[in-house]
């Protein structure tokens, strides 16, 4: 019993992390958005075929939402501190795969990394920041608004967070989370106005309906009560988000862009049930 | 540290001794920010506040909105405080679990309120479980200082040499000094308050001083000589300091303001299980409490005060030598 046991810190991966996004052709115009956005929806419909528990219903609805702040607005960089750069933040994480197929056409990640989704030795089923592309973990519903907020404190001590900001795409099932309104009020009550709230409302939620879960209220009379600067759009026209997302950019208060999507978008029989995965019998009528 | 602050800080509350531990490291280190949750005063966070207001948020009774908001400001390259009630933290487990440790962030917990000292407010506010549900996570590292000045001295060393998540386990009021002033404050190693022949007692946080005056106790009536011990570090603690003692001792006693299961008892008890098992005893809270006018009215309804110490150890050992 001779050692001595000394002290040990674990070393933190995120600080000293290159930050990767992929920044291709940012100010693509909508014509341009769609293609990227129908070679996307392919790769999300692949990946549903290969592993049946891949959350399609939901990647296909805010597919389009993720297009246009990627390829449309474009994620910038400024400086090689955390606080001096645009972070996206996927708090409905289920719907990674869209995140993958955007990084895909990025080239963060290669074509065949997609279709080992959920695989002990692929990509994982949520969003997970020790993958390049992935800003923060996320997986569990109801946090990202809040460390969003976060994010934009330190931008404020450090100057930067009129130049910069940090999208938070929410699902509108994850609204029953009561700590999306803990954080909703916070970015408020301190003038967060770098912090771009995404709601992807598609209507569903994992058990059904959202309303006939758990009623949602007057979604955009929620977040205009506390303060927000809200902007309804269809989540599906490049247009309007393109639009939203400037004027979320040039905002002094927080902006939050309440996107009216269908679950599923693309896949007929998806979005006429809500219907959230694929079954790889039916592969053949999908293609 | 100056010879006055030194005795200030062996007189004030230990909760005072984390706020005055705060403007120290507002000074030292411009990346430090604090956050609380409606409790800035009962913590002693309000005085980073007023001297530091850029870098304080006050995010209202928001447990875990603020745990999330310090993992952002960590992802930002910050280094946040979020101090809360031990008790009300624990609400935000989740949250501390899922995105701080999973993701190894920067972000410093302090539980004030801990253990039997909030004990005016009652069972509803006093945290028995904190230290089993923080030390079970990955990442965590956790502290829980024995008294003012090793509270202080605890905060600055975390600061320095802890890169990733940890928590800060104090209490409300003011503890008897029973760490030596002038020593040097080493994280992770299991610190000698007594030293002593026939048992070994385990003990951290506030209630370290009723376990030295048990043991004095013993030594007075019974001629029992009890060595006393600090595992200050309860993660990751010092294994082989641990090992040593059971080595020496042959019996060991934990005495913890916490329910024994996963708290101090239980991290001792899987250590010594692989280096070197010895029979060991829990001397921790029994129930939940209730609201009293003074800790000493629930240490002593818990079996926790001097008296109640003495009296299990000197029964297990009498057990022991029959």
């Amino acid at each position: 019993m001779g050692t001595k046991p000394g002290w040990r810190g674990s070393p933190i991966v995120s600080l000293s992390r290159e930050v990767k996004q992929p920044i291709v052709e940012p100010q693509a115009s909508p014509a341009k958005l769609r293609e990227i956005s129908l070679r996307a929806r392919d790769r999300v419909i692949k990946m549903g075929l290969t592993d049946k528990s891949v959350h399609v219903g939901a990647s296909l609805s805010v597919l389009d939402i993720l297009v246009s702040i990627y390829f449309g607005r474009g994620l910038r960089k400024s400086g090689d501190r955390p606080t001096e750069r645009d972070w996206l933040i996927l708090s409905k994480g289920h719907a990674v795969p869209a995140l993958y197929a955007v990084l895909a056409e990025g080239g963060i990640l290669e074509e065949e990394q997609l279709y080992k989704i959920r695989a002990i030795d692929g990509l994982e089923g949520h969003p997970d920041y020790r993958q390049e592309g992935v800003d923060v973990s996320t997986g569990s519903l109801g946090q990202g608004l809040s460390i969003a907020a976060g994010i934009a404190y330190a931008m404020r001590l450090d100057g930067t967070e009129d130049r910069h900001r940090i999208y938070v795409i929410l699902g509108d099932g994850e609204l029953d989370e009561g700590q999306v309104w803990e954080a909703a009020a916070t970015v408020s009550h301190l003038g967060l106005h770098s912090v771009v709230a995404i709601v992807d409302v598609n209507g569903f939620q994992l058990d059904g309906p959202t309303e006939k879960i758990k009623t949602k209220g007057d979604i955009p009379a929620r977040w205009e009560s506390l303060g927000w600067n809200v902007i309804e759009v269809d989540g599906h026209d490049y247009e309007m988000l393109l639009e939203a997302l400037r004027q979320a950019d040039s905002s002094r208060r927080p902006t939050a862009i309440i996107a009216y999507t269908r679950r599923g978008r693309g896949i007929g029989f998806l979005e006429a049930t809500g219907g959230q995965h694929l079954d790889p019998r039916r592969a053949r009528s999908i293609e | 540290m100056t010879l006055v602050e030194r005795e200030a800080l062996s007189r004030m509350s230990i909760r005072d001794a984390v706020g005055r531990a705060l403007l120290a490291l507002g000074e030292a280190d411009p990346d430090v920010v604090v956050i609380t949750a409606d409790v800035a005063r009962s913590t002693r966070t309000a005085w980073f506040g007023q001297r530091f207001p850029r870098r304080f948020v006050n995010i209202g009774i928001s447990e875990q909105d603020m745990v999330d908001f310090a993992a952002g400001l960590a992802l930002a390259g910050k280094k946040p405080y979020a101090a809360a009630f031990a008790m009300f933290l624990m609400r935000a487990w989740e949250q501390i679990r899922n995105t701080v440790d999973r993701m190894n962030l920067d972000v410093k917990l302090i539980g004030t309120h801990s253990g039997f000292s909030d004990h005016g407010d009652g069972a509803s506010h006093q945290s028995l479980e904190d230290i089993a549900l923080m030390r079970v996570l990955h990442n965590m590292t956790v502290v829980v200082p024995a008294d003012p000045p090793q509270a202080y001295k605890a905060v600055l060393a975390v600061h320095d040499h802890v890169r990733g998540p940890a928590y800060i386990r104090v209490g409300r009021d003011y503890s008897p000094p029973v760490t030596d002033p002038d020593a040097e404050y080493v994280l992770g190693r299991l610190e000698t308050l007594r030293e002593g022949s026939d048992a070994a007692v385990i003990t951290a946080g506030p209630v370290a001083a009723n376990a030295l005056a048990a043991a004095e106790l013993l030594e007075r009536r019974l001629g029992v000589a009890v060595a006393v011990y600090n595992l200050h570090t309860v993660k990751p603690l010092d294994a082989w300091g641990l090992a040593r003692v059971a080595q020496r001792h042959g019996v060991v006693f934990v005495v913890e303001e916490h329910f024994p299961r996963g708290g101090i008892f239980g991290a001792v008890v899987e250590t010594l299980a692989q280096l070197h098992p010895v029979p060991v005893y829990p001397v921790a809270a029994t129930g939940y409490g209730h609201s009293a006018r003074s800790v000493m009215d629930l240490y002593r309804a818990q079996g926790l005060d001097a008296e109640g110490i003495a009296r299990r150890i000197a029964e297990k050992l009498s057990e022991h030598r029959a």
